[in-house]
């Protein structure tokens, strides 16, 4: 199992940004990584509303396009003792956190970070081994296995519940008896009395269970720099656009928690090709010889239309069983 | 009459996967949306060049971020409620120019894709008229059964029962109040040369494409109404698209069929109906149905004087009837 204490030391003992040095600060710059449906935008949102109940100032809002269910999507938060006058985007984070571990493949959740900048991760993985293997060097890195207490304590996969409880641990952003209190709030309304116990217990448990390491400081992070500010370019009239098919350099793999694997049943009557919705299924000379995992979003319609007497592909997890032991 | 059988000989999926994708990867319909498989299906079925135009949509929305397209067809969008007007006027323009010899001299397929509401509700009025002054294109409907865009509105395609954000389920409302609008029958009383209704399923893959491949020699107007399943709005998993599809045509909920020049033809009879709880228990939208047995009922009878109907005008004898009464104990119960 992961997150043993054991295997973690203090955060004061390793020099790491103490709750009191990142609650110093007059302002502080939090990006989350989350996919969509997984309940991110109302774990950034109860953030806020808990930093407000304690009086101070707060911002949350998420990022995405048209995307879907299970697309990666950003959301923020600010929160100042002072009034906050920006509204954009957070490009340089004091708290990045990863709600998803598969996340960790599609994403640069390096972009724009400082030297102190503290990460928080969802990860089956001990934290001191997370940090190693995502390379976070200096970094003060927490890890917790929200996953694992989303299906444990709400039975869904709302891992958003433990990373807002691991977040007070890391950061004591906020207060973790206010934090609970506005959880219940927000939740009384819509859920149950035993839903929202089993929030709280997936909060709490997050509080307890997050557990944190830094890696060799030396081994620095692939990337330190802030995401470029998109340009401009001249628009065609109408809005037309001249490249057409362009979105195909458009990488969508990033969605899929299930990968498609071929075996050797297939006879190659190309039914899932037929049906796949985002042309992933590769061909040559008639065969079918794998998947587009740049564009395959993992939905499986190719394993479920593969004739039940060869049933040629299986759904396996990404990011290997080391990712989703649990 | 045009010639719908000679025009149609079987292409099989081999074939067909000679020919280049016309819809790339990279848009950003949800995981398991079969909206992007069908229109693969529909630009793979035609012989000819086409011009797509959509109506607003999940379909525009997330296929056409701009600067990118995933279409390698030209396309065109203008609004939600005049898709098939702006269909009218390419088809005109393209028409007039080919006469004066200003463009090169070659058949084009004009084809509009667009979803329930841009079709059923908004662009209503647009389609009608195109279908009356005759336009020759095809007109696609992608029907999932609700304004699932903009997060899962009832639209007049939704069906009785289903739990949508405009018809919440409570204690007084079991979701939509109403049948859902029969608008093939509509475009059928347009008299328009070619209508159909179809879906994609695995059981019969070619259903949709030989339609599309007859649609195309119509030469008129022609439609065709697609079930689209929507894993948001129905609430199921994405990877079972396909196969939540094949319910409703087992259950007789979206029978396959075509109107040629006014003449009903029906593509699939199952040798037994099976019951339409089999349908509604394999959504979350009418979860709170299957203890409504009386409901459920009424349901089953509606869809069985519906079916009867186009047996009907199909010329086709009456199929055993369902040998499966109120579905489940627990239905009948709660009245």
């Amino acid at each position: 199992m992961c997150n043993e204490r054991g295997e973690s030391e203090p955060a004061a003992a390793l020099g790491l940004p103490t709750l009191t040095a990142v609650t110093a600060k007059h302002l502080i710059e939090i990006r989350w990584h989350a996919r969509a449906g997984q309940g991110a935008v109302t774990a950034a949102k109860i953030v806020a509303q808990t930093a407000m109940r304690e009086g101070k100032y707060a911002q949350a809002f998420p990022e995405y396009g048209p995307e879907r269910s299970g697309a990666p999507l950003k959301a923020y938060n600010r929160i100042s003792e002072e009034p906050i006058r920006t509204h954009a985007q957070v490009r340089i984070p004091d708290i990045v956190i990863v709600s998803d571990p598969t996340l960790l493949r599609s994403e640069d959740i390096f972009a724009g970070v400082k030297a102190d900048t503290v990460f928080l991760i969802n990860s089956p993985r001990p934290a001191y081994k997370l940090a190693l293997d995502i390379r976070s060097g200096p970094h003060p890195l927490y890890a917790v296995d929200a996953t694992k207490i989303a299906f444990a304590e709400i039975g869904r996969h709302f891992p958003n519940m433990a990373m807002l409880g691991a977040l007070v641990a890391a950061t004591a952003i906020v207060g973790i008896d206010q934090l609970l209190l506005q959880v219940a709030e927000n939740l009384g309304d819509k859920a149950s009395f035993d839903a929202v116990q089993a929030n709280l217990r997936a909060v709490r448990r997050g509080f307890h269970e997050a557990a944190s390491a830094v890696a060799n400081p030396a081994d620095a992070p692939a990337s330190h720099e802030a995401p470029a500010q998109p340009g401009w370019r001249e628009m065609l009239p109408g809005s037309a656009i001249a490249d057409a098919g362009n979105a195909s350099d458009y990488v969508t793999g990033g969605w899929r928690t299930l990968r498609p694997r071929l075996n050797e049943r297939c006879n190659d009557c190309l039914l899932c090709w037929f049906f796949c919705p985002d042309s992933a299924v590769v061909l040559n000379e008639g065969k079918v010889t794998g998947f587009d995992l740049n564009h395959c979003k993992g939905c499986g319609i190719c394993a479920q239309v593969c004739p039940p007497r060869l049933k040629a592909i299986d759904m396996v997890p990404e990011g290997g069983d080391e990712e989703r032991s649990s | 009459m045009f010639q719908h059988k000679t025009a149609t000989a079987p292409v099989s999926l081999k074939k067909l996967a000679e020919q280049p994708d016309l819809l790339t990867g990279g848009h950003r319909l949800c995981a398991g949306c079969a909206e992007s498989a069908i229109v693969r299906q529909v630009l793979m079925a035609s012989t000819y060049p086409v011009v797509a135009i959509m109506a607003t949509g999940c379909l525009e929305v997330a296929t056409t971020v701009y600067p990118a397209t995933a279409w390698r067809v030209p396309m065109l969008h203008n609004a939600f409620e005049n898709a098939a007007a702006t269909a009218s006027g390419a088809e005109a323009a393209y028409r007039a120019l080919r006469a004066k010899g200003r463009i090169p001299d070659r058949e084009l397929r004009f084809v509009v894709f667009a979803g329930d509401g841009g079709t059923y509700d908004i662009g209503f009025q647009s389609l009608s008229g195109a279908l009356e002054r005759g336009t020759r294109f095809l007109y696609i409907c992608f029907n999932n059964e609700g304004y699932m865009n903009t997060g899962i509105q009832r639209s007049s395609a939704t069906p009785l029962g289903a739990d949508t954000s405009t018809t919440p389920v409570g204690e007084a409302v079991l979701g939509k109040p109403g049948w859902r609008k029969d608008l093939t029958g509509i475009v059928v009383a347009h008299n328009a040369p070619y209508v159909a209704q179809t879906a994609p399923t695995a059981f019969r893959p070619h259903d949709l494409k030989n339609k599309v491949a007859r649609a195309l020699e119509a030469p008129g107007p022609a439609f065709i109404n697609v079930l689209s399943a929507c894993t948001r709005g129905w609430r199921y998993e994405p990877a079972d698209t396909i196969a939540i599809t094949q319910l409703a045509i087992d259950t007789c909920y979206w029978p396959l069929f075509e109107v040629i020049d006014g003449k009903w033809h029906l593509n699939y009879k199952p040798k037994q109906k099976r019951p339409i709880m089999d349908w509604l228990s394999a959504q979350g939208r009418f979860r709170h149905l299957l203890k409504q047995g009386r409901l459920v009922a009424e349901i089953q009878a509606r869809i069985d004087s519906e079916w009867d109907t186009l047996l009907e005008r199909c010329g086709e004898a009456p199929v055993a009837a369902a040998s499966v009464p109120p579905p489940r104990k627990a239905a009948g119960a709660s009245d």
